[in-house]
């Protein structure tokens, strides 16, 4: 009979006889593998709403007056800079015409003539750009002789950080403290769980078997535990991302995260078995 | 076969033995007999290694218990046919497979597992018995089916720590004609118990321990 059989055996067996504080076990199991989903899960929405905000994050650069048949060159220069996706030019006439389309008045038959700029419309790669380098930027480009002024909402961007640093320092802390919890508790009623095997351990020792003999069937119950708490995790977190997958900032389920989240249960429960029996001979 | 050298042994409560020196030959029949907390369990635990003496040794098989390490203590304990106290017997398992637990741990094969398995149980009498729960058997049959347990592997030794305690005398009695049979077909035995009489007749030797000394010997 092999080593490696009588371990699964019995490490199945010891898992069945550990009821209670098994059930338990695999609870807070699900609830690690959970947690370290949702918050991975969590971590790809902001990357993803961070990236759409950037996506479609703009600065107007406007052309000193004077200056305006420099346009295109000035264009062609703006988009060279780092992270401009694109440079779209608006001259002077499309600015009056944009203005009489959103205000319904046409400014230069109102003034006789027109006081909007020419500018250049700069579109960035999501990533490019931070709320800490925007206004680096848009000194650099006020820099240039032929733009007289820059708009932006930075604002925004700095406000949409702050929260989301915020809200992941946040929901990182809690994930930390709700997985350390879960630890603490797979540890305790892993403990339990192998107590109720000590008549088992017990016999096992006198009939002249070995410490591995004893030690690894429990260590194969921790690792048992933990695949049915992490897989239960992970199945109920990709089953939830899946029915909310319409949303554009819910993250589709990751592989990795998962294979993570089922690894880490199995680990705990491992290690928690493994140092559950006070080896005795 | 088995041999006690000025054995001692202190617990931190105070109980213990102290100087114990006896020789157990092959086929003999010995018992331990002494009150409650005099020492016996402690002599028995020694001789398979569960507790280490403080001073003195012990031969056991041709082996000394200080050299043998604690890696090496289970090949020492499968030579060893050992009932303790409360049996230890596992409550999910059925009889048959109490008793192949033997066989699993050993490594042998599933041919040789059954056959000394059944082979056992029908000689003390549980061949009924085979799927059955030890939560369902009664007392004196718990004590056969730790017998068995302690036998399959044909131990040169059966040691017994008051294998008779909660029985009446009737059933003691048939556990007592078990063992004889065991002891005829050349097996020894060592046995603690505080109820020495029930064994008036039979062919043992008696020591008699006391405060954790060996006082007498009949």
């Amino acid at each position: 009979m092999s080593f490696a059989g009588f371990m699964v055996r019995e490490g199945w067996r010891a898992w069945r006889r550990s009821t209670l504080a098994g059930g338990l076990a695999v609870a807070s199991l699900m609830i690690l593998a959970s947690s370290l989903l949702i918050f991975w899960g969590l971590h790809q929405s902001v990357e993803i709403a961070r990236d759409s905000l950037l996506g479609g994050f703009e600065i107007e650069a406007f052309v000193t007056p004077g200056r305006e048949r420099n346009l295109t060159e000035v264009s062609a220069r703006l988009a060279s800079r780092d992270g401009v996706a694109s440079a779209d030019t608006v001259t002077k006439e499309q600015a009056a015409e944009l203005f009489a389309e959103r205000h319904g008045e046409d400014l230069v038959a109102l003034l006789e003539e027109n006081p909007l700029p020419a500018s250049v419309i700069l579109s960035y790669d999501p990533g490019a750009i931070t709320a800490e380098r925007l206004a680096l930027e848009a000194s650099e480009i006020l820099a240039d002789p032929d733009i007289e002024d820059v708009a932006f909402e930075g604002e925004l961007l700095s406000r949409f950080e702050e929260v989301s640093d915020r809200t992941l320092l946040i929901a990182g802390t809690v994930g930390a403290v709700i997985m350390l919890i879960s630890i603490l508790l797979t540890m305790q009623s892993v403990r339990i769980a192998a107590r109720t095997g000590e008549s088992w351990a017990k016999a096992v020792f006198l009939i002249g078997g070995t410490r591995g003999q004893v030690g690894r069937p429990l260590a194969v119950s921790g690792m048992i535990s933990g695949l049915l708490g992490g897989g239960i995790g992970v199945l109920l977190v990709t089953v939830t991302q899946s029915l909310l997958a319409s949303s554009k900032w819910v993250a589709s389920p990751d592989w990795r995260a998962m294979v993570v989240a089922l690894a880490l249960p199995v680990l705990v429960g491992w290690l928690s078995a493994s140092g559950a029996w006070k080896m005795r001979n | 076969m088995i041999e006690l050298m000025q054995v001692s042994k202190q617990y931190s409560r105070g109980r213990g033995v102290h100087d114990v020196s006896f020789r157990i030959s092959k086929g003999e029949w010995v018992l331990l007999v002494g009150d409650s907390g005099a020492g016996k369990s402690t002599i028995l635990r020694m001789i398979y290694g569960a507790v280490r003496p403080d001073s003195g040794d012990l031969i056991v098989a041709s082996k000394r218990l200080s050299q043998v390490n604690d890696n090496s203590l289970p090949s020492l304990r499968r030579e060893m046919g050992i009932i303790d106290q409360d049996l230890t017997l596992v409550d999910d398992r059925s009889v048959y497979r109490n008793v192949s637990l033997v066989g699993e741990v050993h490594g042998w094969s599933k041919k040789k597992t059954k056959q000394q398995s059944l082979r056992v149980l029908n000689r003390v009498g549980l061949h009924a018995h085979l799927d059955q729960l030890p939560t369902k058997l009664s007392r004196g049959e718990l004590r056969r089916l730790a017998i068995a347990r302690a036998l399959v592997a044909q131990p040169f030794v059966l040691i017994a720590d008051e294998p008779l305690i909660h029985l009446d005398t009737e059933t003691a009695g048939s556990i007592i004609e078990l063992l004889e049979k065991i002891h005829a077909q050349g097996t020894s035995i060592l046995l603690a118990t505080h109820r020495s009489e029930l064994f008036d007749g039979y062919p043992v030797r008696r020591l008699l321990i006391e405060d954790g000394e060996v006082r007498e010997e009949s």
